[in-house]
């Protein structure tokens, strides 16, 4: 099995069972990965002349801003507080410079995130015991099964083969690898930064605390010298 | 001289384009990423202002960003380390955040633009504000006010501001330093009120309406404002270190009661009585609202008589996020402290980037800058053909399905669309629509800079049907009951509608409060808050042609040349960027009709 379906299957339940705010977060992540991909869609129509493609992708913007706004509605309806909207890191997947080979590249990055989202969302399904949780990823699911299978036939048009298509899904899963593992690496290296600060922190503390709580309290008047000679910093910058 | 104005990392990031001291663009990013006040660096925003001026990045002299990251970054650990040793949760997050992104900006700019890193300069945060509030206004001299949450170190700031020989002199004349903040004070309640700060404060101020401020005495204890115009925060009462889902105290809560869930629905309509008798809670927050508003406007008008006294100057420029507020606003006005009171169109920090660039092209001694700015500086609506063409294959058969809005099915032949070359039939057509009660999307030319609607990306409606308002809210815009809605009207209409003395730029972009007199009370229903006022846009024809002869024509048709303007959007969504965004939330919700360009759409039912 995927561990990460294992993952999925027996750890997430739980956590959320006993943590509802990491429940809450993580539905507000579908919801930004949604509306992310339906905002990727809708870049991707001005890179296409082709008015089927275009009304294909005005659709498919339509279904992920949907689900966005479903996981967004059902952690609000559970949640104590607001719930904060994430804002995902702006892939860069559509570069100007070159919209054949990039739409055929952003086709495929669409397609293979559809097959992975389709494949966790069923096992999220199956394994989230509110009904109403369930039956979400159930439609989203059922959503993106179909469109996995239409970025399919998207795909196969745009690169005109089918070894074509498998080439560029292949280093459309090659990218989704790389990114996972940059962001596993992300996760990894928050520990040396975290003691890192931990030291920097009891250091700073000791040696610093007295004079940032004295800039703290500094006054008005001193306050707006600093402010001038900020701005006359800036100004002799220009020249 | 192409100065490209930059502000980022907090909310409502933006880009503005400066070219011998012409404005050429000014937009959020949050129009093109379509995530509300969307914080992060504003890369698309970037590349339409470049593509709208026509220049390349290595053409340009320099990139100016709207704060000093380092000295930001200065506060946020002073802030944090104040409670050391019990304070790593916030020292560990705004140190990661300033490792991660904060100390990177000229960095990342540079990259991303591909500059050399020395055109990047940084614009202390509060004269970004004074430069573009001074700088945009039609006065050679004025005292300048910014107030906003906190800038840097500085959380309200004035300005002695003049022209000499061609350029500006903006001279700070007095600060108020972090904490003691009108506009953090503002969004603490309004966090407390149940109301996501940075987006909310609109409806406390809508919420002041209903309640009386009973709650005033505390708030002044909170928020002192001395006999010299100065605010200062209590200590004890909040927490700004961020480590908090709510940024006050439990001495607070104590004081004024627990704070209100953000799902609890409010019973109070604009349009009426309340659904319901209102709740003891109820009207606490609503009094509780009235009594933020009120201290919030003390404030402001006290700064502005010391803003007066210390630069001698008979004209204000305002800038800031708490120069939203139109409430407070009217009363600055009302009160007379100054001649006039100038509010650019976008003051809060997404007009940053603007500032910052007009601040840098002056002291770089540029040309001299705009004496006056129109807001339609956005992205135009895109290619009417293309759109034409989409119409064809789109399946509005399949949009109920993905609608939040109880949108009914629609047959393929429902969606019907014609191009209107001729402007005159353009308006023809929606002022048909409109009477027969329909609500029309309005995408025409370049989008407006900042958060109102000003006849570029507009939803509009008859501006005295009740009913059609009630479904704009419940249906197309899901939007609480008790926030009004706001007029757009030509100047003779605002004559004979508004109690207003001449037409100050303040009224010509929603910034204002204004009562209505008898006959605009039913002319103007739709508009109106509870408290008789109303948010008018008062529309020349030099600036919005297309949208002043609609409004013409509306005289003709219902007697009244005035619509009900709200901002083109969904609840949660940003306003309409382009064409493509305006069919997409013509596809999801109950909208009747939507003008893109000389493109009408219609829903037959």
């Amino acid at each position: 099995m995927n561990p990460r379906h294992w993952v999925i299957r027996h750890l997430t339940p739980r956590v959320w069972r006993l943590w509802p705010a990491r429940r809450q977060a993580a539905l507000m992540e579908f919801s930004a990965i949604e509306r992310d991909s339906g905002q990727q869609l809708r870049q991707c129509m001005d890179l296409t002349q082709d008015p089927a493609l275009r009304g294909y992708l005005f659709q498919h913007v339509l279904e992920e801003t949907f689900h966005g706004e479903l996981f967004e509605d059902l952690a609000r309806s559970t949640a104590d507080k607001h719930p904060i909207r994430h804002v995902l890191p702006r892939e860069e997947l559509i570069a100007p410079d070159s919209p054949s080979d990039d739409i055929r590249a952003f086709f495929s990055t669409v397609h293979v995130g559809e097959a992975a989202v389709n494949a966790d969302f069923r096992v999220y399904a199956q394994a989230v015991a509110d009904p109403a949780t369930r039956g979400i990823f159930r439609v989203a699911g059922e959503d993106e099964a179909r469109h996995e299978a239409d970025t399919d036939r998207v795909l196969l048009q745009l690169c005109g083969t089918p070894a074509s298509a498998r080439s560029e899904a292949r280093l459309a899963w090659r990218r989704r690898w790389w990114t996972l593992y940059v962001d596993a690496m992300h996760r990894v290296g928050l520990v040396p930064l975290t003691l890192l600060l931990g030291g920097t922190y009891l250091l700073l503390g000791w040696l610093a605390v007295p004079a940032l709580r004295r800039r703290l309290r500094l006054g008005a008047d001193a306050q707006l010298t600093l402010l001038q000679d900020q701005l006359d910093d800036f100004s002799s910058e220009l020249q | 001289m192409k100065v490209l104005g930059v502000s980022a990392n907090y909310h409502d990031a933006s880009a503005a384009l400066v070219v011998d001291g012409q404005v050429v663009f000014s937009a959020a990013e949050e129009r093109f990423s379509r995530v509300k006040h969307d914080p992060t660096l504003p890369l698309a925003a970037v590349r339409a202002c470049l593509a709208q001026g026509g220049i390349a990045a290595d053409e340009l002299s320099f990139v100016a960003y709207h704060e000093d990251p380092p000295t930001k970054l200065s506060r946020a650990l002073a802030t944090s380390l104040a409670r050391w040793p019990l304070s790593f949760g916030t020292f560990w997050r705004s140190a990661k955040e300033a490792i991660t992104s904060g100390l990177w900006v000229k960095a990342d700019l540079a990259q991303a633009l591909g500059v050399p890193p020395s055109k990047v300069v940084y614009a202390p945060h509060h004269a970004s504000h004074a430069a573009h509030a001074f700088l945009t206004s039609p006065f050679d001299d004025a005292a300048v006010m910014t107030i906003d949450a906190v800038g840097e170190w500085t959380c309200s700031a004035i300005f002695d501001a003049s022209h000499v020989d061609g350029r500006a002199r903006l001279a700070p004349v007095d600060v108020s330093p972090f904490p003691h903040s009108v506009g953090l004070f503002y969004s603490a309640f309004t966090s407390y009120l149940g109301f996501a700060v940075n987006d909310g404060e609109c409806s406390t101020m809508a919420l002041a309406a209903f309640g009386e401020p009973r709650f005033v005495g505390t708030l002044r204890e909170i928020l002192a404002i001395d006999a010299d115009g100065r605010h200062t925060l209590a200590d004890g009462w909040f927490d700004f270190r961020g480590d908090k889902d709510l940024p006050v105290t439990d001495r607070l809560i104590e004081a004024l009661g627990p704070p209100r869930h953000f799902r609890a629905a409010l019973p109070w309509r604009c349009d009426g009585p309340p659904a319901q008798p209102p709740s003891d809670d109820d009207q606490r927050f609503a009094d509780l609202a009235a009594s933020v508003q009120r201290v919030c406007e003390d404030a402001v008008l006290a700064y502005a008589r010391r803003a007066r006294q210390l630069t001698g100057r008979s004209r204000l420029c305002y800038a800031g996020g708490v120069a939203l507020n139109c409430v407070a606003n009217q009363r600055l006005l009302d009160a007379g402290v100054f001649d006039t009171v100038y509010v650019p169109p976008d003051p809060g920090d997404g007009g940053g980037a603007m500032g910052a660039a007009l601040l840098v092209h002056d002291r770089a001694g540029g040309s001299p800058p705009p004496r006056r700015i129109h807001p339609f500086l956005g992205a135009g609506q895109g290619d009417a053909d293309e759109l034409q063409v989409l119409l064809d294959h789109l399946e509005p058969e399949r949009w109920h399905r993905f609608s939040r809005h109880g949108l009914a099915r629609l047959e393929p032949d429902q969606v019907t669309f014609e191009l209107l070359d001729d402007p005159a039939e353009r308006v023809a057509v929606v002022i048909a629509a409109l009477d027969q009660d329909h609500v029309v999307g309005w995408c025409q030319g370049r989008f407006e800079n900042g958060p109102r609607a000003l006849g570029a990306r507009s939803l509009l409606a008859r501006p005295d049907r009740l009913a059609v308002a009630e479904r704009l809210s419940t249906r197309i815009k899901r939007r609480a009951a008790f926030r009004p809605y706001a007029p757009s009207l030509t100047e003779a209409e605002a004559r004979r509608c508004l109690v207003l003395d001449g037409v100050p730029d303040t009224a010509r972009w929603m910034q204002l409060a204004v009562p209505v007199t008898d006959e605009g009370r039913t002319r103007l229903s739709a508009t109106l808050h509870v408290d008789g006022t109303t948010r008018p846009q008062i529309v020349r024809p030099d600036e919005a042609p297309l949208f002043h002869s609609l409004l013409v024509a509306a005289g003709l048709a219902w007697g009244t040349e005035a619509v009900l303007n709200t901002s083109f959007n969904e609840s949660g969504s940003p306003m309409v960027g382009g064409g493509v965004d305006a069919l997409l939330a013509f596809a999801r919700t109950d909208l009747d009709a939507v003008l893109i360009g000389p493109l009408w759409v219609r829903k037959q039912r």
